[in-house]
């Protein structure tokens, strides 16, 4: 069920009071508090992923069994080289299987020269396999690594894979944070319920006005092509529909969290207010770029290690990245652009040069930080259009269209859409917020008075379901 | 907790005074739909000639040409079930009524009743037109009367404008002047029941051929001239589909009274400069179109 639907609204609240007032209120006697109520985690989040297919509960209940018993086995103290390998390549054989296996087919026949169709199992993509993969390998890696101990509550264990906030589009957790947590009571504290209800709020705004209203231009354009302006305008309405998109989900599966007791990690700090590219994937799908940074860049030697070698590291990151996403060509053409635009940073030493947040304690950028972040939002918006086509010739004939004078004559047209108010609104308000986890954490100080922040929030809410675009599904449940 | 519940709850009640009072609102606000209810009902005996069907009248036939008695209250995408629903609904009140003239879409003559909720929202909101009789149609419909309900998003462009004269308003919106309307992407379900003539691979539906009977039906019945037109269109349709369209009212009208012409393929309908697009007549096309029925049915 996805968290703009009906289904998702009815569900939330009955599990937030089963959590809250059956398994921690009512049964706090029972030593097995604890374990019931992740035990009950367990179940709703399985209801969760099952909504859109039970088929789908065996693979997950497969791959966490598999990082448990790793984890045990390692626990032991015997085999663990073996015990890790062998996670990570059933892990990771699983992901290959459903994920890429019937394109590399199609592709290896089309090189031979026979049909694809023989060889494709047509195997229908588990929502969110990527996401909860890389979780589980997490956990199996710094088990191995010594960064936490093997745990022996497999209830524990297989509610923090399949904790359904961020089951099927992130944020990966990783498991010294996120596992801890099922390990030990949680309260409910007020503060962190209303922030979460907030994040959720914001999500909401981001997803259903931002993301939804973009989806349609971008869609007619992409499809049925345009002129030159028409071409550029998509191109930043993707931007803004991928992130309003992913970002929005992130906010909403973490506010869900809060609501929890749970706390996940920040998956997007504003990334369009980038001065580089470094920064921008510093601040894009942090949870992501982590992971890989942590588990591959970092073994591989990182920056540590001869140019030669950084290159390489670079490159295999970055192509990793774009393969992550999904099995096409337009994902590694956008993986390899991305490590393109970060090599010479990285080359030259410059790729930690913005750490802090930008124009801080200021209200207004610079002119040259305004140009910093216009200059990044069009590098990163370029590889989104690399990253939306269907195909690489579909790719080029995009950025063809895009070469015409009528592109820059026509380029005044982008503000005569209405979808640049809810963009330009929703920039306005993360602009101001910057420095917040989210857009409406310190709401509080700008409107002090209680019923009036209830009014805002209505508002908001109402305005999300009166003025969201056509139904669309999540961009990052398809990886 | 007591506190966050209460906040929650305060916010809810602040949501659903808010949603209440924008469904009575929007409700309210003039929509094509509701302004065709609106002068079928109030000026119900000003109608002699009533225009029905889909985007082929509403914008590609200039009704103008047929005098000041006529009335066009046709809808894009309107499926023919519905202009039988409105035919017996608003047409006992139009004592003066003559003639009904119905187009039929060659491309695709396809006929309700809609099972999509978007298609019919907008009948069931402002006509009162349910789709079918099942208790679980019935229920959809008490939840269609609430906008909020199905969650439609509503893009808001112009208001329709208080004028005197009417059809020429919509003639104009439907070229592009948008008023007020709703509008949402329904997916359409074609049902497979259906009849074949001549073992055509492109059969009539026969919820189609029944709709085509009960208007005809109707209107001898009450006395009404019905006439179909098969309206000029670009050759995009497949001729199996006109073929069957014209073998299906050919074997109907030996039973049935009404009168029938198709203009789908007349030579003063071929340049293409008369068309807006691959299958509807731009502003000149379908003031030929009108004047070109208008001669050869009499009216």
């Amino acid at each position: 069920m996805l968290f703009n639907s009906l289904e998702f609204a009815i569900f939330l609240p009955v599990v937030f009071f089963l959590y809250w007032f059956v398994f921690d209120k009512w049964i706090t006697k029972s030593k097995n508090q604890l374990m019931l109520q992740n035990a009950f985690v367990l179940v709703a989040s399985y209801v969760f992923y099952g909504w859109w297919n039970w088929k789908f509960l065996v693979l997950i209940a497969f791959t966490s069994l598999c990082s448990y018993l790793s984890g045990r086995q390692m626990a032991t103290g015997r085999w663990r080289k073996t015990a890790l390998w062998t996670n990570i390549i059933i892990n990771i054989g699983i992901l290959g299987l459903f994920k890429y296996y019937d394109f590399f087919a199609t592709e290896l026949a089309e090189i031979m020269g026979v049909s694809g169709d023989k060889f494709m199992l047509h195997l229908v993509l588990p929502v969110g396999i990527s996401f909860y993969t890389f979780q589980a390998l997490s956990y199996s890696i710094d088990v191995y690594k010594g960064k936490i101990p093997a745990t022996h509550d497999i209830i524990a264990f297989f509610a923090y894979i399949s904790f359904f906030p961020q089951l099927v589009a992130g944020p990966i957790e990783r498991a010294t944070n996120l596992l801890p947590q099922f390990q030990r009571k949680r309260e409910f504290d007020y503060d962190t319920a209303v922030d979460g209800a907030r994040q959720i709020l914001w999500g909401l705004f981001m997803k259903m006005v931002v993301a939804d209203n973009c989806a349609g231009y971008v869609d007619k354009i992409f499809l049925d092509g345009g002129s030159g302006s028409d071409h550029f305008i998509a191109a930043v309405f993707f931007t803004f529909q991928i992130y309003g998109d992913f970002a929005g989900y992130s906010n909403i599966a973490i506010g869900t969290a809060k609501l929890f007791g749970i706390r996940l990690m920040q998956n997007f700090r504003t990334p369009y207010f980038s001065r580089d590219i470094a920064e921008f994937w510093r601040r894009w799908h942090i949870s992501l770029t982590t992971w890989f940074r942590d588990y591959i860049y970092i073994p591989l030697g990182g920056s540590r290690v001869g140019k030669v070698k950084v290159i390489r590291n670079t490159f295999i990151i970055f192509l990793v990245s774009g393969l992550w996403h999904g099995a096409n060509w337009t994902f590694l053409a956008w993986g390899f652009y991305h490590a393109c635009l970060f090599l010479p940073l990285i080359l030259l030493g410059k790729n930690r040069k913005y750490t802090d947040t930008v124009a801080v304690n200021r209200w207004l950028p610079t002119i040259k930080e305004l140009g910093q972040m216009t200059v990044t939002f069009m590098l990163a918006a370029i590889g989104w259009v690399i990253f939306r086509a269907t195909g690489i010739p579909s790719t080029v004939g995009y950025f063809k269209s895009m070469l015409d004078l009528e592109t820059l004559t026509g380029i005044y047209k982008i503000f005569t859409h209405w979808e640049m108010l809810p963009i330009a609104i929703m920039l306005l308000v993360e602009w101001f917020n910057r420095k917040s986890e989210h857009s409406l954490q310190k709401i509080d100080l700008i409107i002090r008075n209680r019923w009036l922040r209830y009014i805002l929030f209505a508002i908001m809410f109402v305005a999300a379901i009166f003025f969201r675009g056509n139904y669309q599904e999540f961009i990052y449940f398809q990886f | 907790m007591k506190r966050f519940l209460r906040d929650i709850l305060f916010t809810f009640l602040f949501c659903l005074s808010l949603i209440v009072v924008l469904e009575i609102a929007i409700g309210k606000t003039q929509t094509s739909y509701s302004y065709k209810d609106w002068y079928m009902t109030e000026h119900a005996d000003k109608i002699k000639i009533l225009l029905l069907g889909s985007s082929f009248f509403e914008n590609s036939f200039d009704p103008h040409i047929l005098g000041d008695s006529v009335f066009d209250g046709a809808s894009t995408a309107r499926e023919l079930w519905y202009d039988v629903q409105i035919l017996k609904k608003y047409a006992s009140k139009m004592h003066n009524l003559r003639t009904v003239i119905i187009p039929l879409n060659a491309a695709n003559p396809s006929a309700g009743p809609p099972v999509d909720k978007a298609a019919r929202f907008p009948y069931a909101r402002y006509m009162g037109i349910t789709c079918g009789k099942t208790p679980l149609q019935y229920s959809a419909l008490f939840s269609e009367r609430f906008t909020f309900r199905d969650l439609i998003p509503i893009k808001i462009s112009k208001r329709v404008k208080d004028c005197k004269n009417y059809n020429q308003d919509l003639y104009m919106d439907s070229l592009g002047y948008s008023p007020l309307y709703f509008y949402w992407d329904g997916k359409g379900k074609n049902e497979a029941d259906s009849v074949t003539f001549f073992g055509n691979p492109y059969p009539l539906q026969k919820k189609y051929t029944d709709c085509l009977s009960e208007l005809a039906k109707y209107c001898y019945e009450n006395n009404i001239r019905l006439i179909f037109v098969i309206p000029p269109c670009g050759d995009t349709f497949e001729s199996g589909k006109i073929c069957s369209l014209k073998l299906g009212l050919y074997e109907l009208s030996k039973t049935h009274h009404f009168e029938y012409e198709f203009y789908h393929d007349a030579p003063a309908f071929r340049a293409d400069s008369l068309y807006s697009e691959v299958l509807h007549l731009n502003h000149i096309g379908a003031t030929l179109f009108a004047r070109r029925v208008k001669e050869d049915f009499n009216l």
